[in-house]
């Protein structure tokens, strides 16, 4: 079938097209209509949109991609201090942590690293530490505790309940953003939870 | 407020100390440009040059010369010869990297007329080389929706792309340092820059739009500030070595991702990303190259991005010695640019390959014996005190390798498994996994055959995967997200 000599032929290409020469023809002439193979249609309009274009599909795998469309926001990432690793979380272990009489003994028994405010760096240095740590949250009138090893978290909980992997996540990244949350640091390498 | 360099001029020879990185440096020098204007050259061609060199006896004047010139490179000089008649000469500048920014070196010496000429010329060069280091250095011309932008209250463009990642020694001011090294090395263009130390104490980020510096936004310790004076704030960090990512905001063509990101790290055993360099609006290719250092032994996996992934390597495992094994999955272009250097310099490893890519890269290494040809079936690599297991695959026709350590839960996929990354949607880590699904399918549809797909992932599902680090494209982190994307391609 003979194509429109306006359009650009990419197929064949798949995914590894010349996304320079698609860039440049909008940025001189405001618009360019591919012709793409049908399994990476998808990615195509995903990276157009990415790039702030606007894309309009004018048949089967057959674009078109003009300047100007909703910019997508961007923002480096924050450096993780605290990893949350789902299969490194033991249930066991946040039941344990639950437990308000085995805290009590672990506290007592366990050397303080850190007390203080939760401060991005002071954590970032303390949590590299090598053996396994317990950090104690407190938040507003609750308390969370927090087992890592190797900046990684392998059992959270606050008192009375575990908590998920996706709940230990997010109570973390509130933590970290409160400034008025303050937070105690046990090495408890030699306590046995 | 300014960088200049300090010189120091002796006889043949002048010093330069400047607080930027080599290659940075390396960008700024150019042997013939830094020689024109020189009052003893007339005229400088492609490929000769005519200069006036005294007479034997100088009541007599001057005479002219014709000399020819060819130019070399090595990896820390270049240099200069030209002959003519009785008069030779002989230039060099060499960059020496100190780790705390690069000394200069402009040397020359010369024959029969030319002997007497020397001292100009390499003054002149030292001299136009500092004036040219000055004056690329960047200048501070705040505004206040920029300094927004350095502390993330404004949205920055979606045109940002990860255009460069090191890491580097600041000597006087880390402010204008950072933005000089990425003006210097990625030129004049918009930038979000942002520099941390390593124990997260340290953050500063800049706006750099030309060779000015017009947001800047600093956290060290508890204190916090925006513009003016986050300049006095971030000056100094309170570590010897920071890192540098920096973002081109117009989305640059090409990156230089240097610096080593740990993807795992446990006492004794560790695992890094290294990015190396790559253009990525050119098909959307990024290559990935993987350190494992167990105990004291190191494994590279594919590696590539040049002399520049020696010195990365070499802040990991400081003597290559202890690289003990370097795994080539597939051998494409980009890893035999850095393999020849590798084997020489890490000379007690062993270089495995799958029997197809390992004979086709043994006569091209200057010791084929270090090849250790693999058969395409299940073995492993013993690496510290562990093992790391090889997987074959078939996917692209002749034999690949993928490699599993137990240990990290990392499948290293090789080409078995990778993305296309087009301008914009590339990442080091895998941000949106239905994006990322829809990467990894515009790779596989093209570059893959489905039979052996299939057969590679019945292999790899039967692992306990925590992390997919392929050969191109991001990383993909999550045992659920993993099984995730197994099972789309197990349907697909």
């Amino acid at each position: 079938m003979a194509r429109d000599a306006s359009v650009l032929d990419l197929r064949g290409m798949g995914g590894f097209i010349p996304y320079w020469s698609i860039e440049d023809l909008v940025k001189k002439t405001g618009e360019a209509v591919i012709n793409v193979d049908e399994a990476v249609e998808k990615l195509i309009e995903i990276w157009a949109r990415r790039r702030g274009y606007s894309v309009e599909r004018l048949g089967k795998a057959l674009l078109r991609i003009k300047a100007g469309g909703t910019v997508e926001s961007f923002k480096p990432r924050e450096e993780e201090i605290l990893g949350v690793s789902e299969d490194k979380c033991s249930n066991d272990l946040s039941q344990k942590l639950s437990d308000i009489s085995r805290i009590v003994e672990v506290v007592l028994k366990a050397p303080i690293l850190y007390r203080g405010r939760a401060d991005r760096a002071e954590l970032a240095k303390i949590v590299k530490r090598p053996g396994t740590l317990l950090l104690r949250f407190h938040i507003g009138a609750s308390d969370y505790f927090f087992v890592s090893k190797g900046a990684t978290i392998i059992a959270a909980a606050k008192l009375g309940a575990p908590l998920s992997p996706a709940q230990a996540k997010s109570v973390l990244e509130a933590a970290l953003k409160d400034r008025s949350v303050s937070v105690t640091i046990y090495d408890i390498s030699a306590v046995t939870i | 407020m300014s960088l200049k360099p300090t010189m120091s001029i002796e006889k043949g020879a002048a010093k330069i100390i400047v607080p930027l990185d080599p290659e940075s440096v390396r960008k700024i020098v150019n042997i013939i440009e830094l020689m024109k204007g020189a009052e003893p050259i007339e005229e400088i061609g492609t490929n000769y040059m005519v200069v006036k060199v005294p007479r034997l006896a100088r009541f007599m004047g001057h005479r002219r010369a014709r000399l020819e010139y060819k130019l070399y490179e090595t990896d820390e000089t270049e240099i200069l010869v030209a002959k003519g008649g009785v008069d030779s000469l002989i230039l060099a500048i060499d960059v020496i990297d100190t780790g705390e920014g690069a000394h200069i070196v402009v040397s020359g010496g010369g024959a029969g007329g030319a002997a007497k000429i020397v001292d100009n010329i390499v003054r002149h060069m030292a001299e136009k080389l500092a004036e040219r280091i000055a004056s690329s250095s960047p200048v501070i011309e705040l505004t206040p929706d920029d300094n927004k932008l350095a502390a993330l209250t404004a949205i920055l463009p979606s045109t940002a792309t990860l255009a460069y990642y090191d890491s580097f020694t600041p000597v006087r001011n880390t402010v204008l340092e950072a933005a000089q090294r990425v003006i210097a090395l990625l030129g004049p263009d918009d930038y979000f820059v942002e520099v941390t130390d390593y124990r997260g104490s340290y953050l500063l980020r800049l706006v750099i739009r030309g060779n000015r510096i017009t947001g800047i936004y600093a956290e060290v310790g508890e204190e916090k500030a925006e513009g003016q004076r986050a300049i006095t704030l971030a000056a100094r960090p309170p570590e010897h070595r920071v890192r540098i990512k920096a973002w081109s905001l117009t989305g640059s063509a090409e990156m230089y991702l240097f610096e080593a990101e740990p993807i795992y790290v446990e006492e004794n055993h560790r695992v890094y990303w290294v990015g190396g360099v790559a253009k990525p609006d050119y098909g959307g290719l990024m290559p990935n190259t993987y350190i494992v250092v167990s105990g004291y032994e190191a494994l590279v996996v594919d590696p590539s991005g040049g002399p520049r992934f020696i010195r990365a390597l070499r802040n990991i495992v400081q003597d290559l010695d202890n690289v003990r094994h370097i795994v080539v999955t597939a051998a494409e272009a980009d890893v035999a640019v850095t393999l020849n250097e590798l084997v020489e310099k890490a000379s007690h490893a062993t270089l495995h390959a799958s029997s197809y890519w390992g004979s086709l890269l043994a006569p091209l290494l200057p010791n084929p014996g270090q090849v250790n040809l693999l058969p395409a079936r299940p073995g492993s690599i013993r690496l510290g005190g562990g093992e790391i297991s090889i997987i074959p695959s078939r996917v692209r026709g002749v034999a690949t390798l993928s490699l599993y350590d137990p240990r990290s839960r990392i499948l290293f996929a090789g080409e078995s498994l990778g993305a296309v990354s087009p301008p914009g949607l590339w990442s080091i880590y895998v941000e949106e996994l239905d994006e990322y699904i829809e990467m990894v399918k515009s790779y596989l549809e093209f570059s893959v055959g489905k039979n052996a797909l299939r057969e590679w992932l019945e292999r790899v599902t039967s692992l306990d995967v925590s992390t997919i680090a392929p050969r191109h494209g991001p990383l993909l982190r999550g045992k659920e997200k993993v099984s995730k994307l197994l099972q789309a391609l197990s349907k697909w």
